[in-house]
């Protein structure tokens, strides 16, 4: 129940106070009962005084009376002449006169010749007796406390003077409970006298007391007291306490048993203070019980909001921020509740804008890839369960970097904004637009298929046909646009913005730049590493082979070239389609194992034809990759010293595109391959895009017209008029110019009449391996030059 | 006053018959002293013969006076031998009432100023003391011999005593304040023809009274 704050705090305060509070006590206590003793001291030394003076007086009195009997020679006669009746008469007068309780004539031989008593005088010892009379006679009284038969009688012999002692007067009186109480009456409040007798040396009797009981004193209290009567001694007798003081009772006697102590009760005199003393208990106590309360509600004051806060805080640390610390106290508690709430909405804030910031572009402010993953994670979620779907398409933007460079960091992120701000407007309410990185951006389309998907990508190219202005820039921008459809290309959000990304890659191939999600071009398929992998064995196992294609120079009605495909006989899938796995090869890199051996492999068979008299040329297809390969002119060299084969004989063969993916490299290495003396051709010309004076600057020495102008030649005219410009810009380029896809006769005589230099197709021949090429070589009607 | 010169009148009575004396008897000169060596006045040495007849008729004696004087008995103590007629007279010009209440003799006599004439006889050996119901200062002793030999020591303590016929002697002393009784001090002593047997007494004496609380009655 306690925490240890308020714990800690109710300790505190409770010592302090007690403390305090003992100080206080303990002062009060001191100072009381110094000054109470010092009050009992003067009560005892007043009674002390006023019992001494009482028994004086009566003393006194009683001689005075005795001397007055002296006088009286009637008296003095009877004495002397031993009238026993006169005597007692006499006795009894005086007695009755002084409140005496005995009365005796002792003669001057110390016999006793008459008495009045209550007891019996003859009781008082000899030796005592004898004693006081001695005393009386030579300082004329004697006085002493005795105890006759058990009582204490205060007793007074005074000699009857004629002129000098002729006989002696004993007086007695009874000293009791009741004239000590007549004495007492005198006395301050709580004063008590006792009469006690020193039996020996180790007790003491309490003769006659004013006490309600007894006093046990100790022979050693009494000594001590005795020794310095005017230091007051507290003794615990009978259970409470006394202050005692010791009375001189006027004695002759040098030892006399009987003494006198006066009591003054302690308890008597507290008694008054009691209710100080209970007082200030209560005050303790009432103050304990309102200073743990009012620690408990300080500690609760400050413990509770602590306890408020620190679960605040845990809620914070676990990243819930809903509650808000409600606190009304307005002292630094509601304070800090208040800083911390600020805190806290601060912390919200900014965690708000790092989230967003960790989910959108800071560029755009589009949704990120992390955020579009999750916003497709809870799409799925939703149509897991039935059968709805959605379409991811990722647009990739082409040669942003060009544009970077050439415009500034600046403009292109201005552009960048502008291309969000364009695909956002395309976009309905339901579809989110995310950029992914910096030249890809996705939109994902909600309740719809791939086709629709298709349908939507038209639109977004269509929008960017118009030239986009920014800063004053008017900028073409080509995009590239990849779709995958959900559940038609993948069931998971990572997977379905991989595939929207590969079929965006892909669609590089295609004319429009768009493309679906086709799992048979996915190069980074699961399937396609593995035949990948199998590519690299069959490389070394032999499966992939090259077949030759002859190209036929017109001009000789020759066979002069040969073009080397490769070919893949997959051991368990059998035939796979080149297209398929050299985009796969170029994709994962595995291409320069692929060219490493056709290079090696074309050379060899160069030279095995070499040997056996064949003059044809070996035309061989270069990657964009390998155009970026600087160390390629050295390696081709080196292979064809290594076969001891002429330059002359290598022709290689590169598409418009390869060259247009890094022209100024590209452009380089075929410098540096026309350097070392090999032959350059344009393969696929008519397709990309290269203009013609960039044309004239490559050192190409062939230009080959891709086959999809010359397939339809003989149907087509466009393709014709096509053909003749391509063939006509050739030559005045001083290009050979060489037409592929030749698929009848009459095509073959068009290109015969336009003057193309060498033709090559399945209508001639199809690429065969080097056994039947061989075997067709020497059986063609065109036949090979003879050399 | 008066009293120390009749007291010296005496004397000189005592020392002009000396010489007469010590030509035909032996004497003796006492001292008497307290226990504690002080010399004692108004001790009385009594000679008592061994037959107790020791009778010196020769001797005149004048008659024994008891003065009253400034309120006050003169002498202090007044040793006479037994048979003697004491006088009482008041030379103040107060009343007296002198009393005795002492078994040895019981009077009262009421003096008036000026009265010479009152006497009392003392015919048994013994002390006296002599009280005035007036004047409770007034004490004096008469002290009645055993015999006729006997003096009061001087301021000096001494005494002497002379005329004694060679023997032996007992002698006693008394003193008012004496504790215990005559004969327990008594000494024997020897008295030759010619010259003086010195005797010295010590005795106890009782310790002096506080007297003035009688002033008031």
């Amino acid at each position: 129940m306690f925490t240890r704050f308020q714990t800690k705090l109710i300790f505190l305060f409770a010592a302090l106070f007690i403390i305090v509070q003992a100080i206080t006590y303990f002062s009060v206590y001191f100072v009381t009962k110094n000054n109470l003793e010092n009050q009992a001291s003067t009560q005892l030394s007043y009674s002390s005084n006023v019992f001494s003076q009482s028994v004086n007086v009566s003393t006194e009195k009683w001689i005075n009376e005795v001397k007055i009997y002296s006088t009286d020679f009637g008296f003095l006669s009877a004495v002397t002449t031993d009238d026993q009746a006169t005597i007692l008469s006499a006795l009894d007068n005086l007695s009755k006169r002084i409140g005496a309780n005995q009365a005796m004539l002792v003669s001057l031989d110390n016999e006793i010749v008459a008495e009045i008593s209550d007891g019996n005088v003859h009781a008082i010892e000899n030796d005592i007796f004898d004693q006081l009379i001695e005393i009386a006679d030579e300082e004329g009284e004697a006085k002493a406390f005795l105890k006759i038969d058990g009582k204490i009688y205060q007793y007074t012999i005074v000699p009857i003077l004629a002129p000098i002692p002729v006989a002696w007067v004993g007086l007695g009186v009874l000293v009791d409970k009741n004239s000590l109480l007549e004495i007492k009456k005198s006395l301050p409040l709580g004063v008590d006298i006792t009469i006690i007798e020193q039996e020996d040396d180790k007790s003491i009797k309490s003769l006659e007391t004013t006490l309600d009981q007894h006093i046990n004193m100790q022979v050693g209290q009494l000594s001590q007291i005795i020794a310095s009567p005017s230091q007051n001694k507290i003794f615990t007798l009978n259970r409470a306490q006394y202050m005692v003081q010791a009375i001189d009772l006027p004695s002759s006697l040098l030892d006399n048993q009987i003494k006198a102590v006066l009591t003054y009760s302690l308890d008597v005199a507290y008694s008054p203070y009691k209710p100080l003393a209970y007082a200030l208990l209560l005050l303790l106590g009432i103050g304990l019980l309102s200073l743990i309360g009012g620690s408990v509600t300080v500690a609760k004051s400050v413990s509770r909001p602590l306890q408020v806060l620190t679960q605040a805080a845990q809620m914070i640390q676990i990243g819930k921020y809903e509650k808000i610390v409600d606190i009304k106290q307005k002292d630094e508690i509601g304070q800090l509740a208040d800083h911390f709430n600020e805190m806290v909405i601060g912390i919200q804030d900014r965690e708000e804008k790092i989230i967003f910031q960790s989910e959108h572009d800071f560029d755009t402010g589009l949704p990120n890839q992390f955020r579009m993953e999750k916003y497709i994670e809870k799409l799925l979620e939703k149509k897991r369960n039935t059968d709805q779907v959605f379409s991811v398409l990722q647009i990739s933007i082409d040669r942003f970097d060009d544009v970077r460079n050439t415009l500034g960091y600046e403009t292109s992120r201005r552009l960048v904004k502008e291309i969000a701000l364009k695909l956002h407007n395309l976009a309905t309410y339901s579809n989110l637009v995310a950029r992914l990185s910096t030249v890809n951006f996705c939109v994902v389309l909600e309740n719809a298929d791939s086709v629709q998907a298709l349908k939507f990508s038209k639109e977004i190219r269509k929008s960017f046909e118009e030239p986009l202005i920014v800063d004053n820039f008017t900028i073409d921008t080509n995009i590239k646009i990849g779709i995958a459809s959900y559940p038609e290309h993948a069931q998971s959000a990572d997977i379905l913005i991989q595939r929207a990304n590969i079929a965006a890659i892909i669609a590089n191939d295609n004319i429009d730049h768009t493309s679906l999600y086709d799992q048979d071009k996915d190069s980074y398929d699961a399937d396609s590493l593995s035949l990948m992998g199998d590519f690299r064995k069959s490389l070394e196992e032999g499966h992939v082979q090259f077949h030759y294609q002859p190209k036929i120079d017109l001009a000789l009605n020759r066979i002069t070239h040969v073009e080397a495909l490769v070919r893949w006989t997959h051991p368990e899938r059998g035939f796979i389609a080149p297209d398929d796995f050299i985009t796969m090869a170029e994709q994962t890199g595995h291409i320069h194992h692929l060219t490493n051996w056709g290079l090696e492999t074309a050379i060899a068979q160069c030279k095995i034809w070499a040997q056996d008299g064949i003059d044809l040329k070996m035309a061989i297809n270069l990657s964009a990759r390998d155009l970026s390969n600087k160390k390629l002119p050295d390696q081709i060299t080196s292979l064809l010293e290594k076969y001891n084969v002429a330059h002359s004989q290598l022709v290689l063969e590169v598409t418009e595109n390869a060259i247009m993916q890094d022209p100024d490299l590209a452009l380089s290495v075929l410098n540096a391959l026309d350097q070392h003396g090999l032959l350059l051709s344009i393969d696929d010309y008519g397709t990309g895009y290269s203009s013609m004076s960039y044309l004239k600057k490559l050192p190409v020495k062939e230009l080959k017209i891709d086959k999809s102008f010359v397939l339809n030649l003989s149907e087509n005219k466009e393709d014709e008029i096509l053909v003749r410009s391509a063939i006509d810009l050739g030559h005045n380029l001083g290009l050979k110019v060489t037409a592929e896809g030749i698929e009848d006769a009459k095509s073959l005589q068009i290109l015969r009449d336009l003057g193309c230099d060498l033709v090559q197709g399945y209508y001639l021949s199809k690429p065969l391996p080097v056994e039947e090429l061989n075997e067709f070589l020497a059986t063609s009607s065109y036949g090979l030059v003879k050399s | 006053m008066q009293y120390f010169k009749s007291l010296k009148f005496y004397a000189y009575i005592i020392l002009f018959l000396a010489p007469y004396s010590i030509l035909y008897s032996g004497s003796m000169v006492g001292t008497v002293v307290d226990q504690n060596g002080n010399l004692l006045e108004n001790a009385v040495i009594t000679i008592i013969g061994e037959n107790s007849t020791i009778l010196d008729n020769e001797t005149v004696m004048p008659p024994p006076i008891m003065n009253q004087k400034n309120i006050q008995f003169s002498p202090f103590v007044l040793p006479v031998a037994a048979g003697t007629t004491v006088y009482f007279p008041n030379k103040d010009d107060v009343r007296h009432h002198v009393y005795s209440f002492s078994k040895v003799k019981r009077f009262e006599l009421e003096l008036y100023g000026g009265d010479e004439e009152k006497s009392v006889l003392f015919d048994k050996e013994g002390v006296v003391a002599l009280g005035c119901n007036i004047h409770d200062q007034m004490l004096a002793y008469i002290y009645i011999a055993r015999s006729n030999k006997f003096a009061t020591t001087d301021k000096d303590g001494k005494i002497a005593i002379g005329n004694l016929d060679a023997g032996k002697y007992s002698a006693i002393v008394w003193h008012p304040r004496l504790k215990g009784k005559e004969d327990d001090f008594s000494q024997e002593i020897s008295i030759s023809q010619n010259g003086a047997t010195n005797i010295t007494f010590e005795i106890p004496l009782k310790r002096e009274k506080n007297r003035k609380k009688k002033s008031n009655y």
